[in-house]
C-alpha cells in the first residue's frame, strides 16, 4: 500500500447500461469500450448525453444509485489484462466546480487529506506533499488559505491533491468549464505534463475540443447514452463534420474553416476523407498552412461567389447605422471606483455608451474591472467619481455570473412567478416566456436540478419577465458547451431585434464576434479600445477570433465562421438554427 | 516574531502560564509587569499602528474601571479628597487600577495569542488527539469565507435583477430571510459535491491517520523547559505568599511576602517569563547577525520548504522513470 512508484491502469467496459431510479430511459445504454493503460481519452457529447454518469460509474465510490447492467473492470498494467482489485486511491476524480471539491482550509492540509485517508505515515505524507508541490509548482502557496486562491489555482490544487495519491487512472469531469481562457490553458498544460511525464491514464470529459485534441489519443462520443463514435481525434473531427452533427461547433474554428473550404472546392466532404486520409488542422498555424495551399482556387471561388452578389454587406451595416442617429440609452461617463477607501481603484475614467437595440460586448482579462463596471451600470454599486446616466423610464436589469444566485424558490415556475407584482405579469406570460425559451417541460423542476444551459435560460426568463430595456449579463455563456452557447446567442439576437439593448461581459471571442454589434476592450480600469465588431477584431492581433487569425492574409479576412461561409456562398442552416 | 515558529504546544503553554499568573495574582507589581509585556508583545506581533489602535480602545476602559471602583468603594484609609460627605481613597483607586490593568493585560495576551496561533496551528495541536473535531473545525474554517462570499453574491444578484436596491425598503427583512434560505439551499447543494470529493478521496476507508505538519525540535524542547521552570518558580513564589498584598484598609505589603525575597523571586520569574519572547527574538537576532557576516544576503525560506528541498530533486526523477 505504501509503495511509491506509479503504475498506470486501464479500464474495460462491456455492455454497460445504467438507469436512474424512477427514470424510464436508460442514462447509459450498452456502452462498451476499453481504455488502455497510459492513454488519454476524451469523453465528448452534447449535454445530457450521459458523460457525467459514465465517468461516475467508473469510480466505484461515486457511482450513483440506479440499475446497473454489464461489467466495468479495472485493468492494471502490471498484471497484464487481468482485472485486479482496486482501492480508492487507484482512481482519482476531479470534478467541475473548483471550490466545492476542496474539503479543508489550508493548501497543505488539503493535499494531505487523501493521504491521511490512505493511512500513510507522517514522513511519507510530508515527502509526497513536497514532491507534488514541486511538480505542480505550487510550493509557494502551500501555507495559503484555500479561500485566497483563484478559481484556476483551486482547480490546480484539486489536480495536485488527486495526483498526490499516485492514482493509476485519473478521471476529470469537465474540469475547465468554470475557468477563464488563461487558467484553462494553464490547467491543461499541467494535465499534459501529468500524462507525458508520469504516464497516468487519463479520462477527461470536455466540451472545448480545440484545446484538448492535440493531447488526446482517443475520443469517445456519446449521444443519448450510447456510444456513437470511438476512435482517434482526427477521425472524430472528420466524423462530426462529415455527418454535420450540431456538436461540430465544439471543434476549433481552424478545423471547421479548412473543412468548409475544402468541401466547397472538392464538392463532397466524404470524398476528401477517403481521397487523402487528410489530417485536419487543430490550431491556427496548421490551418493557415493548409489554407494557403488551396488559396488560389479558394480566391477564384470567392470572386465567383461575389460576382453572383452576396448579401454579406447588408447584414453588417444595419446595426452600426442605427446607433449613429440615436442617443445612448445607458451611459457611463468618467467612472472611478474602488471597493474600499484604502484599496486601489478598479476603474479609472471608464466610459461606455449603450444604444437601443444593440448588443455590446465588454471583453478583457481577469481583474480588469469588467464585472465592476456592470454593477455600476446596474446601479448596484455607486461610483466615487463620474456618473451613470440613463434615459428616463429605462429599466436596467443585471444577471450575475452565477445563475444559482438568482433562484429563490423550489420550482422553476414558482421562481418565475416571484416578481409578478413588481413586473406586472401573469401566469400566461410566464408560460409564454418559458415556451419561447424552451423551458416549458422544466417548470416543475427545482432550479438547481437544471443543467448549466437550462439554468442560464431559466435565469434569463426570470429577468425577461421584468421587461427590462437594458440587459446586463455577466458571462452568460460561461461553462456552456458549444451547442448551448449557440442557442443562447440566438436568444440574444432575438431580444436585440425586439429593441432590447444587451451588454455582455465575456471571455468568449467567437460568440462576441458572431452576435455582437459593438465591442469594448477594458484593461487596467479603463476602456482602451472600442468599435464596431468586425473592425474591432480586425484591428487586434492577439485579442481576436481564430477565424480572423486563420484567414488573415490568405483570403479576404473575416472574423466569424458565418461570414466565412457567406463569403464561400454556403449560407444555409444558420438562420434556421437561431430561430428554431 | 520568532515565537511564531515554535511548536504550537510551546506557544499554548507559554500563554497558559502567563495568563495563569496574571489572573491568579492581585498585585500591583505583577499587574504592571504583565500589562507592560502584553503591550510589548502585541507590538511585536501586529506592529505599532494596530497596538496603538487597540490601546485607544482599551485605555478608556482602564480609566472607567478605576474611576468606578474609586467611586463605589470607600474602604480605603488614605483619603485623597472629599466631595460633599463622600471621601475618595488612594486604596480604592489603586485597587481599581490593578484590577483594570489585569483585565487589559488578559485581553491583550489573548489577542496576541490568537494572532500567533492561526487556526491551522491550533488544529495541529489537536490533530492527533481529537482527529474528528480537528477536521470538522478545519472544514468549518474552509466553509465560512465561501459562504460569506456566496451570501454577498446572492444579495448582489437579487438586487441587480431588479435594477437597483432602493425600491424595496419595506421588504428588507423578507429579503434577508429569503437570502438566508437560498444560501442554505445553495450550501447544501455544494456540500453534496464536497461529500462526493471526500468519498472519492477515501474518507470512508477505515484506515485514516491524521497528519500534523509540526514537529518537535530541540529549540522547542529547550524553550518548553524554560517556560516550565519559570512558571514553577513563579508558582512557588505565589504559594509561599510572595504575592500577598493588602489593599484595604490601608495598602501595605505583609512581611511574609518580603521574607526571603519571595516577592522578588516571583517578580523576577514573571519578568523573565513575560520577556521570554523577546529573549528568543534577541537570540535569533544575534544568530542572524553572526551569520550575516558569513552570508551576504538573508534568504527567507520557511523551514518546511527548506526541509523538503533536498528530497525533491531525487524524488521527482524517480517518478519519471517508466
Amino acid at each position: 500500500m505504501t509503495k511509491t512508484h506509479v503504475r498506470s491502469g486501464g479500464i474495460e467496459i462491456r455492455g454497460f447500461s445504467f438507469r436512474y431510479p424512477r427514470s424510464e430511459t436508460k442514462a447509459l445504454d450498452d456502452v462498451s469500450f476499453s481504455v488502455m493503460p497510459g492513454s488519454f481519452t476524451i469523453v465528448a457529447g452534447p449535454s445530457g448525453s450521459g458523460k457525467t454518469t459514465l465517468l461516475r460509474c467508473l469510480k466505484p465510490e461515486l457511482t450513483p444509485h440506479g440499475e446497473i447492467e454489464g461489467v466495468i473492470s479495472f485493468v492494471d498494467s502490471a498484471s497484464a489484462s487481468r482485472p485486479t482489485h482496486q482501492s480508492f486511491h487507484d482512481i482519482a476524480f476531479v470534478m467541475q466546480n473548483p471550490a466545492n471539491q476542496i474539503v479543508l482550509d489550508v493548501v497543505w492540509h488539503e493535499l494531505a487529506f487523501g493521504l491521511e485517508n490512505m493511512g500513510l505515515s507522517p514522513e511519507l505524507i510530508e515527502r509526497r506533499i513536497a514532491e507534488t508541490a514541486h511538480f505542480f509548482g505550487i510550493s509557494s502557496w502551500i501555507h495559503k488559505k484555500v479561500s485566497e486562491l483563484s478559481g484556476g489555482e483551486k482547480q490546480i490544487l484539486n489536480l495536485a491533491s488527486a495526483l498526490i495519491m499516485h492514482p493509476r487512472l485519473l478521471i476529470l469531469d469537465e474540469p475547465t468549464s468554470q475557468l477563464d481562457p488563461i487558467a484553462l490553458k494553464q490547467f491543461l498544460t499541467m494535465l499534459q505534463r501529468v500524462h507525458q511525464e508520469i504516464g497516468t491514464t487519463i479520462i477527461l470529459s470536455e466540451h472545448r475540443m480545440g484545446d484538448v485534441f492535440p493531447m488526446a489519443s482517443d475520443v469517445l462520443y456519446l449521444e443519448e447514452g450510447r456510444v456513437s463514435f470511438y476512435g482517434s481525434p482526427n477521425d472524430f473531427a472528420v466524423y462530426l463534420l462529415g455527418y454535420d452533427k450540431p456538436f461540430k461547433r465544439s471543434l476549433p474554428a481552424a478545423t471547421r474553416i479548412v473543412w468548409n473550404a475544402c468541401k466547397v472546392l472538392d464538392g463532397s466532404s466524404m470524398e476528401m476523407n477517403k481521397e487523402s486520409n487528410k489530417v485536419l488542422p487543430l490550431n491556427v498555424q496548421q490551418a493557415r498552412e493548409q489554407l494557403s495551399n488551396i488559396s488560389t482556387s479558394l480566391q477564384q471561388h470567392i470572386s465567383a461567389t461575389e460576382a453572383l452578389g452576396t448579401k454579406m454587406r447588408r447584414d453588417q451595416c444595419s446595426a452600426s447605422s442605427v446607433k449613429k442617429c440615436t442617443k445612448p440609452i445607458l451611459q457611463a461617463k468618467r467612472l472611478w471606483f474602488r471597493y474600499k477607501s484604502d484599496a486601489p481603484f478598479v476603474l479609472e475614467e471608464a466610459n461606455i455608451d449603450l444604444y437601443r437595440g444593440t448588443i455590446h460586448a465588454l471583453i478583457g482579462g481577469n481583474g480588469s474591472g469588467k464585472s465592476t463596471l456592470l454593477y455600476l451600470l446596474a446601479g448596484v454599486l455607486k461610483s466615487q467619481r463620474g456618473k451613470v446616466s440613463r434615459v428616463s423610464d429605462v429599466k436596467v436589469s443585471l444577471l450575475t455570473q452565477n445563475p444559482q444566485a438568482v433562484f429563490t424558490r423550489d420550482t422553476l415556475f414558482d421562481d418565475l412567478m416571484e416578481h409578478r407584482a413588481l413586473g406586472d405579469y401573469d401566469e400566461q406570460r410566464v408560460l409564454d416566456i418559458a415556451e419561447s425559451l424552451g423551458l416549458r417541460h422544466l417548470l416543475d423542476r427545482h432550479p438547481y436540478d437544471l443543467s448549466g444551459g437550462e439554468m442560464q435560460k431559466g435565469a434569463l426568463a426570470k429577468i425577461l419577465l421584468l421587461e427590462p430595456d437594458v440587459l446586463l449579463l455577466d458571462e452568460p455563456v460561461k461553462g456552456l458547451d458549444a451547442v448551448n452557447k449557440h442557442e443562447i446567442a440566438g436568444i440574444f439576437k432575438r431580444l436585440r431585434d425586439k429593441g432590447i439593448s444587451i451588454l455582455i461581459v465575456t471571455h468568449d471571442l467567437e460568440i462576441s464576434a458572431n452576435i455582437v454589434d459593438e465591442c469594448s476592450l477594458i484593461f487596467d480600469g479603463r476602456i482602451v479600445a472600442n468599435g464596431e465588431t468586425t473592425s474591432f477584431f480586425q484591428d487586434n492581433a492577439f485579442y481576436t477570433t481564430d477565424t480572423f487569425r486563420v484567414t488573415r492574409g490568405i483570403v479576404k479576412p473575416v472574423v466569424t465562421m458565418d461570414a466565412f461561409d457567406r463569403m464561400l456562398g454556403v449560407t444555409r442552416e444558420e438562420q434556421g438554427d437561431d430561430h428554431g | 516574531m520568532t515565537l511564531k515558529r515554535y511548536h504550537p504546544v510551546v506557544i499554548f503553554l507559554y500563554f497558559a502560564a502567563v495568563l495563569l499568573v496574571t489572573m491568579l495574582v492581585q498585585h500591583p507589581v505583577i499587574a504592571g509587569i504583565s500589562f507592560f509585556f502584553a503591550v510589548l508583545l502585541k507590538w511585536r506581533v501586529v506592529g505599532v499602528v494596530k497596538t496603538l489602535k487597540s490601546l485607544w480602545h482599551l485605555l478608556p476602559m482602564l480609566a472607567i474601571i478605576t474611576c468606578i471602583n474609586a467611586l463605589v468603594n470607600d474602604s480605603g484609609m488614605t483619603v485623597l479628597f472629599t466631595i460633599g460627605r463622600r471621601s475618595f481613597s488612594l486604596e480604592a483607586l489603586l485597587y481599581g487600577l490593578v484590577a483594570g490593568l489585569t483585565l487589559l493585560a488578559v485581553i491583550l495576551w489573548f489577542s496576541s495569542y490568537s494572532d500567533l496561533m492561526e487556526n491551522g496551528r491550533f488544529l495541529a495541536m489537536l490533530g492527533r488527539r481529537l482527529p474528528v473535531i480537528s477536521m470538522m473545525v478545519s472544514m468549518i474554517f474552509r466553509y465560512i469565507p465561501d459562504t460569506l462570499q456566496h451570501g454577498r453574491e446572492i444579495d448582489m444578484s437579487q438586487r441587480a435583477l431588479l435594477g437597483s436596491d432602493d425600491r424595496h425598503r419595506k421588504t428588507k427583512v423578507a429579503r434577508a430571510i429569503r437570502l438566508v434560505s437560498i444560501l442554505m439551499a445553495w450550501s447544501m447543494e455544494n456540500a453534496i459535491e464536497t461529500a462526493d470529493s471526500m468519498r472519492a478521496k477515501g474518507y470512508q476507508a477505515q484506515c485514516r491517520r491524521p497528519y500534523a505538519r509540526v514537529r518537535w525540535t530541540l529549540r522547542d524542547v529547550m524553550s518548553l523547559l524554560l517556560i516550565v521552570l519559570l512558571s514553577v518558580l513563579a508558582v512557588i513564589g505565589v504559594a509561599m505568599g510572595g504575592a500577598a498584598f493588602l489593599f484595604y484598609p490601608e495598602w501595605f505589603i505583609p512581611a511574609r511576602a518580603l521574607a526571603g525575597g519571595r516577592l522578588y523571586i516571583l517578580a523576577g520569574a514573571f519578568v523573565a517569563l513575560g520577556g521570554l519572547p523577546f529573549l528568543l527574538d534577541v537570540e535569533q537576532w544575534l544568530r542572524d547577525f553572526a551569520s550575516h557576516r558569513r552570508r551576504p544576503s538573508s534568504c527567507k525560506i520557511s523551514p518546511f520548504v527548506a526541509a523538503m528541498l533536498p528530497c525533491c530533486g531525487s524524488a521527482s526523477q524517480r517518478q519519471q522513470l517508466p
